[in-house]
């Protein structure tokens, strides 16, 4: 299994970066288009809501590691913080669409997170919080 | 009052309209929460200062979008709709609908498949 890992800083402007990041994984592990697509905009949204959310994330501190075989693609991103305050639970199908027609725009990142990869899941390891996003290749 | 943004990651310029009532607005390149910012006061000039409320933004140039871009238009549309306006979204590339479409946004705005077709729609009224 091959692991790539890189240190962005965390701030809106790298987020195009730590694109470019997954992209070179994914072209790496050979993954189709649709799956690269979902993989980037998953991890963007949850960059995105480590930066909103984490206000004392440690500045240069968002570890992105890709770990990959044929089997399965994990993303892996997790920052230094006093505590898990990233929207964890995704609302329903039912809420966004609510919300959409009520032109609401809380939640859409965190919902489309789960919706682009097969698990999400969120843990903390001593003073560091983990988001995972595994999608399986085949 | 600022024609375009035009930065490194995204654009978005007015480009010429067969009505000139109607609004054209051409995004290019990347639309995430780094440029969703720059974009948002592009358009709040565009509906605020300039009036417009017939708008039609053209995606076909577009690369990437993610929730923020999208939360731009929820965060205007209703303004835009109060004034008997619309905001249509025209000729998406497929990777951009997809996106839309994960969070019901046919539902609530109209996407044509080209911006003369979004354009002859407000003409026409529909």
């Amino acid at each position: 299994m091959s692991r790539i890992t890189r240190s962005f800083a965390a701030n809106y402007a790298h987020l195009h970066d730590v694109r470019q990041f997954v992209v070179e994984c994914a072209e790496d592990a050979k993954l189709t288009a649709q799956l690269r697509d979902n993989l980037i905009l998953a991890v963007d949204e949850a960059t995105t809501n480590i930066i909103s959310h984490a206000s004392t994330v440690a500045p240069h501190d968002i570890v992105c590691s890709c770990e990959y075989d044929r089997q399965q693609f994990v993303c892996e991103l997790s920052y230094r913080t006093e505590e898990f305050s990233v929207p964890t639970e995704p609302p329903s199908i039912e809420e966004i669409e609510e919300r959409v027609r009520s032109f609401k725009r809380g939640g859409l990142g965190v919902f489309l997170m789960h919706q682009l990869v097969q698990h999400v899941s969120y843990e903390r390891e001593g003073d560091r919080n983990i988001i995972r996003l595994t999608q399986t290749v085949q | 009052m600022t024609e375009s943004v035009n930065n490194q990651r995204f654009e978005v310029r007015e480009v010429s309209s067969s009505d000139p009532s109607i609004t054209v607005l051409e995004l290019s390149k990347q639309l995430d929460a780094h440029t969703a910012p720059d974009f948002e006061r592009f358009l709040e000039e565009r509906i605020r200062r300039d009036a417009k409320k017939k708008l039609v933004l053209d995606f076909h140039n577009l690369e990437y979008i993610s929730s923020a871009g999208l939360g731009v238009l929820m965060g205007l549309i209703e303004e835009v709709r109060a004034e008997d306006g619309d905001m249509k979204l025209a000729a998406l590339p497929e990777k951009i609908y997809h996106v839309l479409d994960l969070l019901g946004f046919p539902v609530v705005f109209k996407i044509y498949p080209t911006t003369e077709e979004a354009v002859q729609a407000f003409i026409a009224n529909k």
